[in-house]
């Protein structure tokens, strides 16, 4: 199954996208389909991730259908 | 019937200090007899001398007002929660000023003045006297301070305190609109107050030059009814989370990088706080601050006006605030995409059992006080580098910066590899000959340093401190600062 991955703030810059089809198994949860993605682009290991499925503040237990947006986020801090 | 009453952190110290107080009763009343019966203290607090509720005292039986139910008599279920919302901090800052006073009245130059407020119903003669009557405290003058004070100073805010302790530099001028050119060199603050008093004469401008610190928020926010957070840093931006939490104030909140903002409206009484969506700050560095990263000057003018914007509803009493809703603007795509946010029950200044109970050291919370990496960093100066420059033939130096920087100033004889790319192209860095490695700033060399080492580079590498500014500052100035 296919879902929507955005990356907002410093994980646009360490991903070099902002919007990204991603393919997952079935009844996948929250927290391993987002450790999958970290397990693509390592250099978001580094950071504080903040998720959200469906525009909703994700604590990973969430399981992902098909054509779900998911978003990978962190603080900024600029003013 | 088991019901659990929640207390506001104002209320907490006339409860022993607990967030949740359960009894059994069968009607709010009761429960508020039955808490007030062994909390003392707190009766005088929830109820007038005529033994009825204080109208500035809002209760809710799960998400309704009990003045929508049936008001003391309103039935309460097994399981329910009961809260109590004091409006002093809950919001409601109209009832809180028309139980202490009147409304002040508007003259009639401030009734040409705000007409166009005036017609609104939404906002009304009533709604112009509560702006009026209102205490806004500003943290920063910077991009998102200058658009959001020039808005609440002409929207009529009664008291606008305004906290800087920084000076207006050229570079500021791209996105910080309300200082001008004349102003470059003087004390944010003054020029600041300048432009606001401007604008509006009858806005009461409270300037407090000053760094914001553990020391002084607290007596700061407390004579304030709203806080808006325009600060430009971590540690700065937990310190007011915590201190809006401690002294019961929304705390309206922005924050922008590059092309992106982020707005909200973060008050721990009424639902999700700044450390509920962000408990832990990131790791020190890592995320580049304007100076380091570029942002787009219009960016902070948007993010900025929307938090004006959520401050006069917050004071107007206003239905949907940005509450527990994290907006996510890209000014690039022009697109706005909305978080849903909840209050997190572990959180630990607003949650059910708070570890944070005063202010802390954010400095070191962010983990700024650690002087590790310049302990393993080899560092030199512009001066110096000149100098080696003079007697090594053998150095080479690295720009670590991006082409486009590259395009408008360079330190002769360099080799650009961005940052980004600096891991993937090491071979092309002689480890055999003494490196001295630059960006802007010195921020990216040290990242680049610390990556090639981790990364097993052997040879030396040395990191120009200030970068090519401080260049353009000792040694040559016809190098342009940007």
């Amino acid at each position: 199954m296919n879902v929507q991955v955005l990356f907002f703030g410093a994980t646009a810059d360490e991903t070099g996208e902002r919007e990204i089809e991603f393919s997952f198994d079935e009844n996948i949860s929250a927290e391993r389909a987002f450790a999958e993605i970290v397990e693509k682009y390592p250099r978001l290991k580094a950071h504080k991730l903040l998720f959200a499925v469906n525009q909703e503040y994700a604590d990973g237990g969430e399981i992902i259908k098909n054509g779900d947006e998911l978003a990978i986020f962190t603080a900024v801090s600029g003013g | 019937m088991a019901v659990t009453i929640v207390i506001p952190t104002p209320l907490r110290q006339f409860a022993g200090g607990q967030s949740e107080i359960e009894v059994e009763a069968a009607t709010t009343g009761e429960a508020l007899e039955k808490l007030t019966a062994q909390f003392a203290d707190l009766k005088k607090h929830l109820y007038s001398d005529g033994g009825s509720l204080r109208n500035f005292i809002n209760v809710y039986v799960g998400d309704e007002d009990i003045r929508d139910l049936d008001n003391l008599e309103t039935g309460v279920k097994n399981g329910d929660e009961i809260l109590i919302v004091p409006s002093i901090a809950g919001g409601n800052i109209a009832a809180e000023a028309k139980a202490e006073k009147e409304l002040p009245a508007l003259s009639n130059e401030e009734i040409a003045r705000y007409s166009r407020h005036l017609i609104l119903p939404e906002v009304g003669l009533e709604g112009q006297k509560k702006l009026k009557a209102a205490r806004v405290l500003m943290i920063g003058t910077g991009g998102l301070g200058s658009p959001l004070g020039l808005y609440l100073a002409a929207a009529g805010i009664g008291t606008l305190g305004v906290v800087d302790f920084d000076v207006v530099d050229e570079s500021n001028l791209q996105r910080q609109i309300i200082h001008g050119t004349k102003d470059v060199g003087r004390p944010k603050i003054a020029s600041a107050k300048d432009r606001l008093q401007d604008i509006n004469p009858n806005t009461d401008i409270e300037a407090f030059e000053t760094r914001l610190t553990s020391e002084n928020a607290l007596e700061l926010f407390k004579d304030f009814d709203v806080i808006v957070d325009g600060t430009d840093n971590f540690p700065t931006r937990y310190l007011v989370n915590d201190a809006s939490v401690l002294t019961g104030k929304p705390n309206v909140y922005g924050s922008i990088f590059r092309f992106e903002g982020q707005a909200s409206v973060f008050w721990a009484e009424k639902g999700a706080c700044y450390r509920c969506l962000y408990p832990e700050p990131p790791p020190p560095g890592l995320v580049p601050s304007c100076a380091e990263g570029g942002v787009l000057g219009v960016l902070p003018g948007i993010v900025g006006t929307i938090q004006a914007n959520e401050v006069i509803k917050v004071i107007l009493g206003a239905e949907g605030i940005l509450l527990n809703r994290l907006l996510l603007f890209d000014a690039w795509k022009m697109r706005f995409r909305e978080l849903k946010l909840k209050k997190n029950a572990d959180c630990p200044i607003c949650g059910t059992n708070p570890t944070i109970k005063e202010l802390i050291d954010y400095e070191e919370f962010c983990g700024l006080n650690l002087p590790v990496e310049e302990k393993t960093l080899e560092e030199i100066s512009a001066k110096e580098l000149n100098e080696l420059i003079k007697s090594n033939p053998e150095l080479q130096i690295i720009d670590v910066r991006e082409p486009h920087e590259f395009e408008i100033a360079r330190i002769p004889n360099t080799k650009l590899i961005p940052l980004g790319e600096v891991v993937n192209r090491s071979k092309e860095i002689d480890p055999s000959r003494l490196s001295v490695v630059h960006c802007k700033g010195g921020v990216r060399s040290a990242k680049a340093i610390n990556a090639l080492q981790e990364n097993g580079f052997t040879g030396r590498l040395i990191n120009l401190k200030g970068g090519i500014t401080a260049w353009s500052d000792e040694v040559d100035p016809t190098v342009a600062k940007y």
